[in-house]
């Protein structure tokens, strides 16, 4: 009867622990099923100037800094063009800033 | 001898019946601390729903809100990939520190540092001082005396997302903060070991985040001389008891308890003393607020003309369970939580209304953790109707200072406007 109890308690922890290990390749498993932010390709929608908006853009961030905002207004966005221009030093010219403006209003403008 | 036999096969009998009992009973142990464990894994075990119901819910909720992973980070809400921020899924507000994997991360410049040398890392304390310092991570472990504080890191941004009207920005919702306790050294003992020079009147901190453009003004921040002093700000090695993951500045963190997370520089390896106030483009351009408006409160039609950096946290409490649209049952005991905090003067108490704001009601707060750390707040609630149910939740602090009906800023920073919870009673 104690051999027996032995063997019950020795393959209690055993499956408990065997157990406990399922439950985090759950987790794991649930991790690499999701994006890992290193390898992540966000496509915004084609319009006109999105080549431009990509050479004078990216080099500082990724499209999902448009992609997570809400539709602004004309105004919005040109306040936020010039403020990259003036206070991050984003080394476009005018007519460049222009047609990112209209690239914005296209795909993220408030009507 | 046929009596034996009989009694032997009886005995095997009753000794097969044992072993199936114990085993079965052993099988629902099994099972019953699986479960256990599942509902410690979801963290469902104070949101008084079922784990399976919590499982199944998180599965659906995942998909639609974006959840993505990251070097040294488990699940979270996905705001960018460069430069990384991401935010913390709300359930993980159940616990009364957040998980190290899934604290809120947030950086400005995209030329981050993929791995640290630990062994040539030097922390340099340098600008007015009597000898400038180069400490290594060591050095700050054993040379000083080891200070912990629990403290909430709250994003001056957070809940940018719910302002009305919208503001551009990172759009947060609530997930942009996070209770920590922090362990390392109190930034006076490094400046009284350094040695102010007369006439130091403040304090820059700098990471190793650097901008790709050299027209990007680097992110450093600044501190008055005698905040730096004052015993409380501190620089943090650890948190929650374990080196901070990359994503939330390893190897050192400016902590700075009751202020907004723009000061709490991570990857800190600059500290510098100025004779002047520190003009910077973070401190003067960036994060300011208006300046002498109750909650930095403005009006989008008559924008305010006088500024000033953001500062202390504001008053603050909303809702974590249960999370928004869920669906309740009648005659079921439910628990409404929720946590409140402010800039370290303490909060008093917190009130939930029922009744769109005519009438309050206190709730029960559950022990202070630390002045610098959120307080949980819980409330009872039994619908014995169906239909929709709103709540709105309001803290005071003990200055009794509160939370305003509508807040707004042209940044969308310190967000405190009195939540709402809607759930429906099915």
């Amino acid at each position: 009867m104690m051999k027996l109890l032995l063997k019950i308690f020795f393959t209690f922890f055993l499956l408990l622990f065997t157990s406990c290990g399922g439950e985090k390749t759950e987790v794991q498993k649930e991790n690499q099923e999701l994006a890992n932010i290193n390898s992540m390709q966000i496509n915004l929608p084609d319009s006109a100037g999105k080549d431009i908006f990509e050479a004078n853009c990216l080099t500082c961030h990724s499209s999902a800094y448009i992609q997570m905002q809400p539709n602004f207004s004309r105004k919005t966005w040109e306040k936020t063009v010039e403020k990259m221009k003036k206070n991050y030093g984003a080394p476009m010219d005018s007519v460049s800033a222009v047609k990112i403006v209209n690239y914005l209003m296209a795909i993220k403008g408030k009507k | 001898m046929k009596g034996i036999i009989e009694k032997r096969k009886l005995l095997n009998r009753t000794r097969n019946k044992i072993r199936k009992i114990i085993f079965s009973l052993y099988l629902l142990t099994v099972k019953k601390i699986n479960h256990l464990i599942l509902s410690l894994v979801l963290l469902s075990c104070s949101s008084g729903e079922t784990p399976d119901n919590e499982k199944s819910e998180n599965k659906d909720t995942g998909k639609k809100q974006n959840l993505v992973t990251a070097d040294g980070k488990g699940a979270m809400l996905f705001l960018t990939d460069r430069p990384p921020n991401l935010e913390t899924p709300l359930r993980y507000f159940l616990y009364d520190y957040t998980p190290n994997s899934v604290f809120f991360v947030r950086w400005h410049l995209s030329e981050l540092p993929k791995e640290i040398l630990i062994d040539t890392f030097r922390l340099r304390i340098n600008g007015n001082v009597k000898t400038e310092l180069s400490l290594s991570l060591e050095d700050l472990k054993t040379k000083f005396t080891p200070y912990t504080v629990t403290a909430l890191c709250c994003c001056a941004g957070n809940a940018r997302s719910f302002c009305e009207p919208n503001v551009p920005g990172a759009q947060w919702k609530n997930g942009a903060m996070g209770n920590a306790k922090w362990t390392g050294v109190k930034l006076k003992d490094i400046l009284e070991k350094a040695g102010l020079k007369s006439g130091s009147v403040c304090v820059s901190f700098n990471g190793m985040d650097s901008p790709p453009l050299s027209g990007t003004p680097d992110f450093v921040k600044s501190l008055d001389i005698n905040h730096c002093n004052d015993g409380k700000v501190m620089i943090a090695y650890e948190m929650n008891g374990e080196s901070l993951p990359m994503l939330n500045g390893y190897p050192l963190k400016l902590v700075v308890p009751g202020w907004y997370a723009t000061y709490w520089v991570g990857m800190l390896n600059e500290i510098k003393v100025y004779t002047e106030p520190y003009k910077g483009f973070w401190m003067e351009k960036a994060y300011l607020i208006p300046k002498g408006k109750k909650d930095a409160n403005e009006n989008h039609d008559s924008l305010s003309k006088d500024m000033e950096p953001i500062n202390k946290i504001g008053v603050r409490s909303l809702f974590v369970t249960p999370e928004p649209d869920s669906i309740l049952k009648t005659g079921i005991d439910y628990e409404i939580q929720g946590i409140a905090f402010d800039g370290g003067d303490g909060i008093a108490k917190v009130e939930i209304s029922m009744d769109g704001g005519k009438t309050w009601t206190v709730t029960k707060l559950d022990a202070e953790i630390g002045k610098y750390s959120w307080r949980r707040w819980r409330h009872k609630f039994t619908a014995n109707a169906k239909g929709e149910y709103t709540f709105l939740v309001k803290a005071t602090n003990v200055k009794g200072e509160t939370q305003p009906a509508h807040h707004w800023n042209r940044s969308g920073y310190m967000r405190n406007e009195i939540e709402s919870l809607t759930v429906k009673v099915q």
